[in-house]
């Protein structure tokens, strides 16, 4: 390998992508929107979701208990209060998540000492939601009936203060949440933005480079020149895996300076990591370019491949322990889940190389079995 | 144009036109072998991935133990702390090695019994148990301390109800049992969910990249210079390459909904089955328009990629599919509104699995014509503009 000639050729490179503004201002532009938009928009939190009460008692004490919901901010009102409100329908248009059915006896029931059932409709069409909410709807029901009871108590036998505490609630939980005090969704959000860009971007940088100079034919100067395929994909790969880098750095000052979420661990280590995964994405796209024969193929397979190792193979939604063992051994296939752990860990818990090592050996490996394939179905000279 | 039959005139001779270009995308489609496996595995082989798609659950999730107490009870409380849902761990009652392990990642949450715990809940006085969670992953830290909170709620109500009824206080307290029931999906089966959602997906990356990226070849190519100088006019030439394209995804669907969703994942099919893939064709159609908008914008296939995907992601990430709408802030509800797919999730999500029928699904169909018609009138006037 000649450097001479490949800085040459990355020279080159690079004056096309700086001559293409349009291509140039969308490579930047693109991470700052996404970074912006996901990280307010994927939010995992609760918030004025869609309650219909279908109270049949119509009593003080099933009010109030509809209230313990409808007071919080993860629940709104919606459709009438009313005994013979259309519930289902509620569910089938969307309009509600969640059906609350109180049934015509539940104060008369506990008034006698009784224990009543609610029943709680819940969307079950979006699986994940409907977990979550279930979650918040059984923790909403818990404080109302420490409530309900601490008042039977009182009535009963008169016991009041911490004695109605003891027996209510022997034991407390107190829950503290490290790293992340708030539970807030941003600051999980934020960071692992980085992952779902950094594989989205760099391989359609890249993804026409090769193809196009097939395309057009230009593929024939280098064919009858004394540049190696290796040199060759190097000067289309290094320009790319420049401004992907510029894009890291980019979105790691927004993350820090725009949404607050401290980083915790060591720059040049989470630097280096970040090189080795965009080295590996943007080899993706360099590999498609490599393998395919029109540049429309390659815009075409590199949005749908990027999408789809983004969505389903990064654990980015739901941790891939949950997953089947097939879709857990497909992931390993690919980059995505072992940057977002060093993402997540070295932003958040401030952990390093003595624990990440063989994720960032894993994202070394990726790339350059990326790069080796590319470099394998790459020839100067078609084959047809 | 051959098979035309002669004298052919007004709008049967303008259907064939359009007919005969379409024909000429579908050939291109079918002869480019990668992009046409590409198409295929997205409708058959990415779902059937989809359907092993992780959700959000514990699922052997390590929580590490400090019991002071080493009693009967807080044995039974660590007992109940089970597999499939938790894997404890025992451990040493030092600070410095919890932080390490917690740091290092290796633990989800550490559970302090504190001593007194039997004597607590034996009508002792009350004791405080300490549950510090790693919130780096707020769903996962949020289920490990609402299904500890509740293990050990149910703990101490067993206890306290046995001591009653021991001293003869045979009532129980009255209490309101929630029952929750999931509508429509009763066991929560993820790979309902997770296949429509993945189809929803890849339709909407599909409808729009395909034609953008047909159109923004033509254009670099030049040959698009030979149709415009044709009897074609540029709406026939849009109109052709986003029916080519919305054949190739209904057929896609079709394939998708009918042999991988019903006979692999038994995904209940509620509505009408018509209903439910005119509504794909029309959402394609209106996918296809934004693609036409984007290719507009473009010079170039490398300019276009990153054009679509600057359209394509937040409209399949923030839809609604994988987290809720409504709890994004307003601003981001409101632009959302110009979102195709978050017209078309309630649609498909209604007709499939809630068997919602046309009056339900009126309104966002209706929104979403009016978007699809904004779209493809926008996409054809600039594309007329920049060849005129």
């Amino acid at each position: 390998m000649n450097m001479q000639r490949v800085l040459t050729l990355v020279g080159k490179e690079a004056r096309e992508v700086l001559r293409d503004r349009v291509y140039l201002m969308l490579a930047f532009a693109l991470p700052v929107v996404f970074m912006v938009v996901f990280a307010y928009g994927m939010t995992w939190d609760i918030e004025s979701v869609g309650l219909q009460v279908v109270d049949e008692s119509q009593t003080p004490l099933s009010r109030e208990y509809a209230q313990h919901f409808l007071s919080t901010h993860h629940f709104r009102r919606v459709g009438g209060s009313g005994g013979g409100a259309p519930g289902d329908a509620a569910l089938v248009d969307g309009s509600a998540r969640v059906v609350l059915w109180i049934g015509p006896d539940f104060e008369s029931d506990l008034a006698a000492g009784h224990s009543v059932d609610v029943l709680a409709e819940i969307d079950g069409a979006f699986t994940m939601a409907a977990r979550t909410l279930r979650g918040y709807l059984e923790g909403i029901n818990a404080q109302a009936n420490a409530e309900l009871r601490a008042q039977a108590m009182a009535r009963r036998a008169g016991v009041r203060g911490a004695g109605v505490e003891q027996a209510i609630e022997p034991v407390r939980l107190q829950t503290r949440f490290l790293y992340n005090p708030d539970v807030s969704s941003v600051v999980m959000v934020a960071p692992s933005m980085m992952m779902l860009i950094l594989i989205l971007v760099p391989p359609l940088l890249i993804a026409v480079s090769v193809v196009r100079e097939k395309e057009t034919g230009a593929i024939y100067n280098i064919s009858s020149s004394t540049v190696t395929r290796l040199e060759f994909l190097l000067g289309k790969l290094v320009p790319a895996v420049v401004i992907s880098m510029l894009d890291g750095i980019l979105l790691w000052l927004i993350v820090w300076l725009w949404f607050d979420v401290p980083f915790r661990g060591s720059v040049p280590q989470f630097a280096l990591a970040m090189l080795l995964y965009v080295t590996g994405t943007a080899g993706l796209g360099l590999l498609v370019s490599t393998a395919v024969r029109t540049q429309q193929a390659a815009i075409i397979i590199t949005t749908l491949a990027s999408t789809i190792i983004a969505t389903q193979f990064s654990g980015l939604f739901a941790p891939l322990e949950t997953a089947k063992t097939a879709n857990q051994a497909l992931a390993r296939l690919f980059p995505v889940a072992d940057f977002l752990a060093v993402v997540r860990g070295m932003y958040l818990r401030g952990a390093g190389v003595e624990v990440f090592w063989p994720e960032l050996l894993r994202l070394a490996a990726y790339a350059v079995v990326v790069l080796w394939l590319a470099h394998a179905l790459f020839h100067k000279r078609s084959r047809a | 144009m051959k098979g035309r039959p002669p004298g052919t005139r007004g709008p049967g001779r303008w259907l064939l036109q359009v007919a005969a270009m379409v024909g000429k995308e579908w050939r291109q489609l079918l002869r480019d072998r990668a992009l046409f496996g590409f198409v295929v595995f997205v409708f058959t082989i990415d779902i059937m991935i989809a359907a092993g798609a992780a959700e959000i659950d514990l699922h052997g999730a390590v929580v590490g133990v400090i019991d002071r107490d080493a009693s009967q009870a807080s044995r039974e409380l660590i007992y109940r702390l089970r597999p499939p849902y938790f894997d404890v761990r025992a451990l040493p009652d030092d600070a410095a090695v919890v932080t390490r392990r917690l740091d290092r990642g290796e633990l989800r949450a550490v559970l302090t019994i504190p001593q007194g715990f039997e004597g607590a809940l034996l009508g002792g006085r009350p004791a405080t148990a300490q549950l510090v969670v790693d919130a780096t992953n707020v769903n996962i830290g949020y289920l490990v301390s609402s299904y500890t909170g509740r293990i050990l709620a149910e703990l101490a109500a067993e206890m306290v109800a046995r001591r009653a009824a021991a001293v003869g206080e045979s009532a129980p307290l009255p209490e309101v049992r929630l029952q929750p029931r999931a509508r429509f999906n009763p066991t929560l089966d993820q790979s309902w969910h997770s296949t429509l959602s993945e189809l929803l997906t890849m339709l909407t990356v599909a409808s729009i990249v395909l034609p953008a990226a047909a159109l923004v070849r033509e254009k670099e190519r030049g040959t698009i210079e030979q149709l415009l100088v044709s009897p074609l006019t540029p709406l026939q030439i849009v109109l052709a390459k986003v029916l080519a394209m919305t054949a190739v995804v209904l057929a896609g669907s079709l394939v998708a909904v009918l042999l991988v969703m019903e006979q692999l994942y038994h995904v209940p099919f509620l509505g009408s089955p018509w209903l439910f893939f005119a509504m794909v064709a029309l959402y394609a159609m209106t996918a296809s328009g934004l693609g036409i908008v984007a290719a507009t914008f473009a010079r170039n296939s490398g300019q276009v990629g990153l054009i679509v995907l600057l359209l394509v992601m937040p409209i399949i990430m923030l839809s609604g599919t994988w987290t809720l709408r409504e709890s994004m802030p307003g601003w981001l509800q409101a632009v959302l509104n110009f979102s195709p797919l978050r017209h078309f999730i309630d649609i498909a999500y209604g007709v499939l699995l809630k068997g919602a029928g046309p009056a339900v699904i009126a309104v966002p169909a209706l929104k979403m014509s009016l978007l699809g018609g904004a779209f493809f009138a926008l996409g054809v006037l600039r594309f007329r503009r920049q060849f005129k």
